[in-house]
């Protein structure tokens, strides 16, 4: 019996259109209704899908590192001396603060977890931190010109407010 | 049954659009040899991947400041010692067993698994790291190869075009997502120009986009100074990279301009970086691998077929010019 066979190509291409179309429909359906966009490992791909007038979108604004408190709060990546994760332009602490103010809304089980992960990854080194989640809404080359991240913003709402407390 | 169903010939003939020609049974060959070559390379690349990062685990953070993501599901019971012991020796054998043992499907299989955790680990701290989904997903696609040895492989010609096809699959699968990310800007921009808006066909869509990037993460991109200062500079650019994103699917089935969309789309991470900081090197990897280097490309294809086979763009080329799509044998240059 032959071991490779024409049968044996039709199968491969049929497997493959199937998977395609698998894939498009999984990762639609992910981008639609799962709370992380996606059904990991299938990733829609939607990437700077959105372009608008006004930017929009979370912050983490820190009130206070140890002993020295900043008023008005200073934005996280203003802070990449202290921060490893700021210095290094990091943007995961953006959407792990989405995921945060998503979670004290719809699932109040996971809000530790995921506060753990900023606090403890992206906010790592300082013995307390204190810290806002703040949505703000701006207009880009208006902020950009205005000062970048201490630039204009239409809007600022502050979304949640923890604390660290002191960790050594 | 889909074997017997024409829709997906349809569908192919649809997105083969003008691109009929086909290579010649005798170059397969040699194209098979260069796409044996290709797929040593994923699983050698694979190896310098699980070997940077299976040192990686040490020290792993406790389990409770991670966000797991279901493949890691196992790392509550575990623990994050027995956890990190477990993904470097998985990482270890995979790697070394793929260099080897690639032509056996449970190999091909475990290094996906492997990759997977990969990908899970580096995404379970808040945010999903992308740059994995696309290397996961082409040892899925390798799962399809033949099993067997070189010698054997090459003189069966089912054997060398099952080969070609898993090969071709995944640069299809690779050029699928561009076509989704594409799909998902098109529609959104086309929806915000009906009704008026400010979107992603707008002439400053771009700047915008650039600035508020920058400003998310404090960040000085190389050239953000060009389109910030210079904002109509990225109009052509932006309504551009929506095109070559959209069509891309349709260039899988279209050999002619495959070289070309490596390089495109290698230039468009480099955009990434340049305009928004950001870097994508396993994609521009993964681009010269399955695209520029693909034995699936029609080599050395004449521009002017270059010009006609493009997806829409194409037809006013065939129809004003008169230019074929299909190179015609004598511009391949026999391998």
């Amino acid at each position: 019996m032959k071991k490779y066979t024409l049968e044996g190509l039709n199968f491969r291409k049929n497997a493959f259109f199937l998977l395609f179309l698998a894939y498009s429909l999984v990762a639609s359906m992910g981008m639609s209704f799962h709370e992380r966009k996606e059904v990991f490992p299938v990733f829609s791909w939607s990437l700077f899908t959105y372009v608008w007038e006004n930017a929009w979108g979370y912050e983490v604004d820190i009130v206070r590192v140890d002993d020295q408190v900043f008023d008005p709060p200073k934005n996280f990546y203003e802070l990449g001396h202290i921060f490893s994760f700021a210095g290094a332009r990091d943007p995961g602490i953006i959407k792990a603060a989405s995921d945060v103010v998503s979670a004290r809304e719809h699932d109040p089980d996971r809000l530790d977890d995921l506060r753990a992960v900023i606090e403890d990854r992206y906010l790592a080194g300082p013995s307390r931190v204190d810290y806002n989640i703040v949505f703000v809404v701006f207009e880009p080359l208006e902020r950009w010109h205005t000062g970048r991240l201490a630039g204009k913003i239409i809007e600022k709402v502050e979304m949640a407010s923890y604390s660290t407390g002191d960790r050594k | 049954m889909i074997a017997q169903s024409k829709f997906p010939k349809r569908v192919f003939r649809f997105l083969r659009g003008p691109c009929a020609e086909a290579p010649r049974w005798r170059e397969h060959a040699a194209m098979f040899d260069r796409a044996h070559l290709l797929v040593q390379m994923f699983y050698v690349l694979s190896l310098f991947k699980f070997y940077s990062a299976a040192r990686g685990f040490w020290p792993m953070p406790p389990v409770e400041t991670m966000d797991l993501l279901w493949p890691l599901w196992w790392l509550e019971y575990a623990g994050t010692q027995a956890g990190a012991f477990i993904l470097s020796n998985l990482f270890i054998v995979a790697g070394v067993g793929g260099i080897i043992f690639w032509r056996y499907l449970p190999m091909r299989i475990l290094v996906s698994v492997a990759l997977l955790q990969h990908a899970a680990h580096s995404s379970s701290f808040g945010a999903i790291n992308h740059g994995f989904h696309e290397w996961f997903w082409i040892s899925v696609c390798l799962w399809f190869l033949p099993n067997g040895s070189y010698d054997t492989l090459r003189v069966s010609r089912a054997a060398r075009v099952q080969f070609l096809t898993a090969i071709a699959a995944a640069a299809g699968l690779i050029l699928l997502f561009y076509s989704l990310s594409g799909l998902w800007k098109c529609s959104t921009a086309f929806l915000q120009l009906v009704t008026g808006e400010f979107g992603g066909f707008s002439p400053y869509a771009m700047t915008k986009t650039v600035v508020t990037r920058a400003m998310w993460t404090n960040s000085d991109p190389l050239w953000g100074g060009l389109v910030i200062n210079w904002p109509l500079l990225g109009w052509p650019m932006y309504v551009g990279l929506y095109y070559v994103e959209l069509v891309a699917i349709f260039i899988i089935f279209r050999p002619v301009l495959l070289r070309a969309w490596g390089i495109i789309l290698i230039l468009f991470h480099i955009g990434t970086f340049t305009f928004l900081d950001i870097i994508f090197p396993d994609h521009v990897l993964i681009n010269a691998m399955f695209f520029f280097l693909t034995p699936i490309a029609t080599r050395n294809p004449d521009w002017r077929a270059m010009a006609a086979a493009l997806p829409g763009l194409g037809i006013p080329v065939r129809m004003i010019m008169g230019w074929s799509a299909n190179p015609g044998r004598a511009a391949r240059v026999p391998a």
